[in-house]
């Protein structure tokens, strides 16, 4: 595969191989949900115990990341230091590990309200609510977030209207 | 609102309000999204990237 694919589901199996316990958050956790989004890369949360973080880097191992900022310091030694985001790109695109997500306590605060959705090819990802997501767009407080926030907010209100026509 | 914000601003936050053009098409992707399933969205989102030749990151 070409080095710069993006290949979210190759990513996906390689952190399910590897039993990595995780939650896809940012962009494209807010496209699964139903956001009109585009993205090409995959961020993720996690939690921070040390088996959890050994079976990351295994799967950072088999997927071939890379730092995207070229820095030698090791996963633990970042996370020890506090860097909020760790970003890598692998054989299958750009992966970015946030140990604690803006507007969050971190994973435990997530997953309480996470579901865990069906992408195909026999996998599974968690991912958090609509409503965490607006959480987190709205704690970055950037500009160009005021309309994402918005229509992930929009995106709540007619979750809720539409209930169980949808067609899952 | 001249309340909310002195509220607000009494926290000592500000509440910036800020006006924006009102897509009266995001309602209907945004519904189209939500009759899809997952599997579907990213699939989309997939496709979309191929299209505008954007997978490449």
């Amino acid at each position: 595969m070409a080095e710069e694919e993006f290949d979210p589901l190759g990513i996906f199996a390689e952190l399910n191989r590897q039993k990595v316990t995780y939650l896809l958050i940012g962009a494209l956790a807010r496209v699964i949900q139903g956001a009109d989004e585009l993205t090409h890369g995959v961020d993720i949360t996690l939690p921070l115990g040390e088996e959890n973080l050994r079976r990351l880097e295994l799967a950072l191992a088999g997927l071939n990341a890379r730092p995207r900022d070229h820095r030698r310091t090791g996963l633990q030694e970042r996370l020890e230091r506090g860097d909020q985001v760790i970003p890598y790109q692998t054989d299958r695109g750009e992966l970015k590990v946030v140990p604690l997500p803006a507007g969050t306590q971190g994973y435990d605060d997530l997953r309480r309200r996470m579901s865990r959705e069906y992408l195909g090819h026999g996998i599974r990802v968690a991912i958090p609510s609509i409503d965490d997501l607006s959480r987190m767009v709205g704690a970055m407080g950037r500009d160009q977030d005021i309309e994402r926030l918005l229509a992930m907010r929009r995106l709540a209100e007619l979750e809720r209207s539409l209930g169980h026509g949808l067609e899952l | 609102m001249e309340t909310l914000v002195d509220v607000v601003r009494a926290c000592g936050f500000d509440l910036p309000l800020v006006l924006v053009p009102y897509d009266t098409g995001r309602d209907e992707r945004l519904e189209s999204n939500l009759r899809r399933s997952p599997e579907r969205r990213l699939e989309q989102l997939l496709a979309t990237l191929s299209s505008t030749g954007r997978k490449r990151g």
